[in-house]
C-alpha cells in the first residue's frame, strides 16, 4: 500500500470519526446559543417579521412574506437558495459516498442516478462562482467581506469541484481524491466551528422566532 | 481627552454576550445595503449596516472592550452620523442589526460619548 493510500484510508476512515464527531459538536454547541440566548434576548427575526402587513377579509392582519428577499434581490436570492439546496443534495446522493457509508456503517441509503449527483454538484459549482463574483465584483458586499469570507466559499467549493474532476477522471486521479477527501473533513469541521455553519442560525432562528411569536418561548 | 471606563463596557458587553453570536452568524452577503436609506443615499461602503454593525460592535467584542476613546468616537461617527436606528434593515439571517446599533450607541452613551462628539471613522 503506497503513501497516498495509506493517507486516503486515515482521511475516509479514523480521521472521518473525528470530524464528523467534531461537526456534531460544533451545530450542537450553535442551536443551544440560539436556545439558550432567547431567555437573554437573542433574536434571529425570522422572515415573517420583514413581511408586508395586509389585511385580510376577517379584519385580521396577515404578513405577505414574498416580501423580503425575493423583492429585494430576487436573483441573489434563487442563485443561494440553489447553491444551498445543492451543497447538501449533492454528497447527500453520491453513489460513492453511500458504498462508503455501508461499508463503514453498515448504513444502505437509497441509490440515485449519478447523473442526479452530477447535475447538483454541477449546480453548486456554478453557484459558489455566482456568488464567488459577486463578493468580488458587488463594491458593498466586498466592502463587508473579510479573508475569512472567501476562505468558507474555497472551503465549500473545492470537496466539489475536485470530487466531480475525479468522477470525470479529469487530472490526476489519486490527488483528486486525497484533495477531495481532506476538504470533505475540512468542511464538516468549518459548519460546526465556523461562519460557515450560519445555515444553522438561520434554520434555528427560522424554527424558534414562529415560537415566540405563538408565546411558545418566553 | 478624558481616559475610558473599560470595567464599564466589558460589563455591559457580558450583560449581552450573545450579540457576539448574532454578529459571527453574519454571511456578509452584503443583502442588509440595499435596506439602508443611508447607504442607497450615500453609496459608500462605511453605511453597509454590517460594516457598521462588525466596525462598532463586533469590534468591541473582539477587543474584549479594551478601545482608546479615539476609537469610540470613531464608532459614534457610524452609530449616529450613519444609523438613524429605524429598523428598517433587513437581514436574510434574521440579525436584528438595529438592536446591536443601539447597543453601541448605549457602550458610547456610557462613556459620554453621543452622536454631537463623535470624531470622524478613520
Amino acid at each position: 500500500m503506497n503513501n497516498s493510500a495509506r493517507l486516503y484510508d486515515f482521511l475516509a476512515g479514523p480521521c472521518l470519526y473525528i470530524t464528523v464527531s467534531l461537526c456534531i459538536a460544533g451545530i450542537a454547541r450553535k442551536i443551544s446559543i440560539v436556545i439558550a440566548g432567547f431567555s437573554s434576548g437573542l433574536r434571529f427575526s425570522g422572515l415573517q417579521n420583514h413581511g408586508i402587513l395586509i389585511s385580510g377579509n376577517s379584519g385580521e392582519e396577515i404578513i405577505y412574506p414574498a416580501s423580503t428577499l425575493a423583492d429585494r434581490a430576487p436573483v441573489v436570492l434563487w442563485i443561494s437558495v440553489l447553491f444551498h439546496v445543492a451543497i447538501f443534495t449533492a454528497p447527500l446522493t453520491a453513489r460513492a459516498h453511500g458504498i462508503l457509508l455501508a461499508l463503514s456503517w453498515g448504513i444502505l441509503p437509497p441509490r440515485f442516478s449519478p447523473v442526479f449527483t452530477e447535475i447538483f454538484t454541477v449546480m453548486a459549482i456554478a453557484s459558489g462562482f455566482f456568488l464567488l463574483g459577486r463578493r468580488v465584483l458587488v463594491r458593498h458586499v466586498l466592502a463587508v467581506s473579510s479573508w475569512r469570507d472567501f476562505a468558507a466559499m474555497i472551503c465549500v467549493l473545492v470537496p466539489f469541484i475536485t470530487g466531480f474532476l475525479a468522477r470525470e477522471m479529469i487530472g490526476p486521479y489519486e490527488i483528486m481524491m486525497l484533495i477531495h477527501v481532506a476538504g470533505a473533513n475540512l468542511l464538516l469541521i468549518a459548519i460546526g466551528w465556523t461562519r460557515v455553519g450560519h445555515m444553522v442560525f438561520f434554520i434555528a432562528g427560522q424554527a424558534v422566532a414562529p415560537l415566540i411569536k405563538k408565546g411558545g418561548v418566553s | 481627552m478624558s481616559s475610558v471606563n473599560r470595567e464599564i463596557i466589558i460589563e455591559m458587553l457580558r450583560s449581552r454576550s450573545y450579540m457576539r453570536e448574532m454578529i459571527n452568524a453574519c454571511a456578509s452577503c452584503g443583502i442588509c445595503a440595499e435596506s439602508c436609506f443611508v447607504y442607497k443615499n450615500t453609496r459608500d461602503r462605511k453605511s453597509v449596516p454590517s460594516y457598521k454593525m462588525r466596525r462598532t460592535v463586533g469590534r468591541l467584542f473582539r477587543r474584549g472592550g479594551r478601545v482608546s476613546r479615539g476609537e469610540l468616537e470613531s464608532m459614534a461617527e457610524l452609530l449616529w452620523r450613519r444609523c438613524a436606528l429605524c429598523r428598517q434593515c433587513y437581514c436574510p439571517m434574521g440579525i436584528d442589526l438595529s438592536s446591536i446599533m443601539a447597543f453601541g450607541r448605549d457602550i458610547c452613551r456610557s462613556q459620554n460619548i453621543d452622536g454631537d462628539s463623535h470624531g470622524d471613522e478613520d
